[in-house]
């Protein structure tokens, strides 16, 4: 039981196994997080998909066809694409111009105006969705201030439509397309824009070829993140919605409560993912970015 | 009880089996089964919990634990049917006894074998107090609850009779609003002149054709029954239709609120006992306590909900009587939800339901 060691090799495996330490730690720091999203995420999305392929007891893409041609889902479908589009869209046009003054501005007014947006995020969104729904009711105050001006008839009710729909879920969406669109904006690099400036670059200019590179996919980004999130809302169309307004949520939810069989639930759900990563990728190659420069740009 | 059966040696094995099964039961407490022999010490109840949960337990369960003895453990779980299966094909029930969460609960229980069966003869002492069909030998009426329809006293000062007013848009212009629900059908034959007792086997065809006369006027199909109720007291719709309880909440609190007892929706709601659970005599003991008029008329002040026992509403005042669904005046006029014709079409008539709604 002789060894020969050198001291040069001893200070060697002592910088492997610090390496190896640090290996293990960060493996140990991720482990919770990785565990929970295989446990809660991947492997319910696993057995959803398995579960859409059966129907009675046997394999078969029957739960598919009748997706995409049986009345009323491809409605439903299209219905939950427009909406969430219109909710993203919009959500992200009124967050950018509250997002570019907080990223620009650290004062106290910056400060008292964070801290009004974070504000709303403790509002609960049924408290949100009822106070809509007296808000905007024939006998609530917008119809009347509408009808003395003679916008509208005493007949005409703003309740149960799409605008009703859109309106409240914009109100909830602004504030999460605001925070995200602060993270990008923060890293916008000021000094390039004073340099455009000062050679004489016009506003409309500066704000195309130098501000607008530089924030462009985290806009893009924030759009993909509301527009998913919105596909899934589900009290929001239920309780201002009219019949136009049957998003997959509900329409998923009644088939598991009806339906005794998961199967066409499942299957909704799988649409929708796939769609939703189908449009997400679709949306990403043409404003040339991508998962992958994303990841480097957030990583830097 | 020793005493009296340790004369007769051939008894001991009996006392002793007897002692040993009960011997956690207090002592000196009158068994409350209806047969008077001991019951288990202990017994879990299901409920959804909430205020309906609070009320069953002042008004049954904590008079039961001092009349009778045994602890009734109030548990609230939203479990499903499935999950229901589930617990008597595993043998491991969380609880004893509860109450059904949807018509077609009660019958597919009984169809598929997972309700215990009660003694012979177990109603025979109160039968003549129970409304007929509230009871079998798998059951009793928990608390039915009515679906109606109702109309603002403000707007509609006249007020409407039924769904054949309620369809009838020339007489009453304006927006209406339902449930999200295929039980509306019932509404739709109710005003095609269907009789409320013949509703069964219900024509969907018909029912639809119906929908579809109103569906421009059909402004709002709702999630939660508060609005369609608040909805007709805010004035955004001439009328709709709402459960009865919250109707009941609408017009205690001031609101221009009234409610259409003809041709009411009535729900099936039953108490029922898991089958092969540890605490038989218990549960049943529970089920009959529930069943007693008094209790129930408290529950009535309590709830706006009563159960099957016919004598429960005598002695009432007369404002809460006028308000609960399962009343003699009221159940001669409303159309009982048929839950064997739901528990085998309920899947093919939401389908349709669905599609009808969000095609128009």
């Amino acid at each position: 039981m002789t060894s020969v060691s050198f001291p040069d090799d001893g200070a060697r495996h002592g910088a492997r196994a610090a390496a190896r330490r640090r290996d293990v730690t960060r493996l140990l720091l991720l482990a919770p997080a990785v565990l929970l999203v295989i446990a809660f995420v991947l492997i319910p999305t696993a057995m959803a998909l398995l579960d859409s392929f059966h129907n009675d007891g046997s394999w078969t893409i029957e739960n598919f066809v009748t997706i995409v041609t049986v009345v009323p889902y491809p409605r439903i479908l299209w219905n939950t694409v427009t909406i969430a589009a219109a909710t993203a869209l919009l959500s992200v046009a009124l967050a950018a111009p509250l997002a570019a003054f907080l990223a620009a501005h650290e004062g106290f007014v910056a400060r008292i105006v964070l801290a009004l947006v974070a504000a709303t995020f403790w509002v609960s969104i049924l408290v949100k969705l009822f106070a809509w729904q007296v808000l905007l009711a024939r006998t609530g105050p917008l119809n009347m201030l509408l009808q003395a001006v003679a916008v509208t008839t005493p007949g005409t009710s703003l309740l149960y439509t799409r605008g009703a729909v859109l309106v409240a879920m914009v109100q909830v969406m602004v504030p999460y397309a605001c925070m995200l669109l602060v993270a990008g904006m923060k890293r916008v690099d000021w000094d390039l824009i004073i340099a455009a400036r000062t050679l004489g670059a016009r506003l409309p200019l500066v704000f195309a070829s130098v501000y607008w590179p530089q924030v462009r996919y985290s806009v893009i980004m924030t759009t993909l993140v509301i527009f998913v999130t919105a596909s899934g809302f589900f009290v929001a169309p239920a309780l201002l919605g009219g019949s136009g307004e049957v998003m997959v949520g509900m329409k998923m939810q009644s088939d598991l409560a009806n339906q005794y069989d998961s199967g066409l639930a499942a299957t909704t759900g799988t649409v929708l993912m796939l769609g939703l990563l189908l449009l997400s990728w679709i949306a990403l190659k043409v404003s040339g970015a991508s998962f992958r420069r994303i990841a480097e740009e957030v990583g830097s | 009880m020793t005493k009296r059966h340790a004369s007769s040696a051939g008894h001991v094995a009996a006392v002793m089996l007897l002692l040993s099964t009960f011997a956690a039961q207090a002592q000196g407490t009158k068994s409350c089964h209806p047969d008077g022999k001991p019951i288990e010490s202990e017994v879990v109840f299901n409920s959804s919990g909430g205020s309906y949960g609070d009320a069953i337990q002042k008004v049954f369960f904590t008079p039961f634990e001092q009349e009778c003895g045994t602890k009734v453990r109030h548990v609230n779980s939203q479990r499903t049917y499935q999950q229901m299966r589930l617990y008597v094909q595993s043998g491991n029930l969380p609880w004893d006894i509860g109450a059904t969460y949807a018509d077609q609960e009660f019958p597919l229980g009984i169809r598929d074998g997972i309700l215990h069966k009660l003694p012979q003869g177990f109603w025979d002492s109160l039968k003549a107090e129970m409304i007929d069909g509230s009871y079998n030998e798998y059951g009793a009426w928990a608390t039915p609850y009515s679906e109606l329809l109702v109309y603002s006293t403000k707007s509609t000062p006249q007020g409407i009779q039924s769904w054949a007013d309620f369809w009838d848009v020339k007489k009453f212009p304006g927006p209406r609003i339902i449930a999200n629900r295929a039980f509306m059908l019932i509404g739709a034959l109710l005003a095609d002149g269907v009789a409320p007792d013949k509703i069964y086997p219900l024509d969907m065809d018909r029912a639809f054709k119906k929908l579809d006369e109103l569906r421009p006027s059909l402004r709002a199909f709702y999630a939660a029954p508060d609005q369609g109720v608040q909805g007709v007291a805010n004035g955004e719709f001439v009328f709709g239709t709402t459960l009865s309880g919250r109707a009941v909440t609408a017009i205690n609190s001031g609101q221009p609120i009234e409610m259409v007892w003809n041709g009411a929706i009535l729900h099936n709601s039953w108490t029922f006992i898991l089958k092969g659970t540890p605490h038989p005599r218990a549960a049943e003991a529970l089920l009959y306590y529930m069943q007693n008029a008094d209790r129930q008329a408290q529950l009535a002040v309590l709830t706006g909900y009563t159960g099957g026992n016919k004598n429960a509403t005598k002695g009432l005042d007369p404002k809460v009587v006028r308000m609960l669904p399962a009343t003699q005046e009221h159940l001669s006029v409303a159309s009982m939800v048929d839950a064997a014709w739901w528990a085998d079409n309920n899947a093919k008539a939401t389908a349709r339901w669905d599609a009808w709604v969000a095609q128009h």
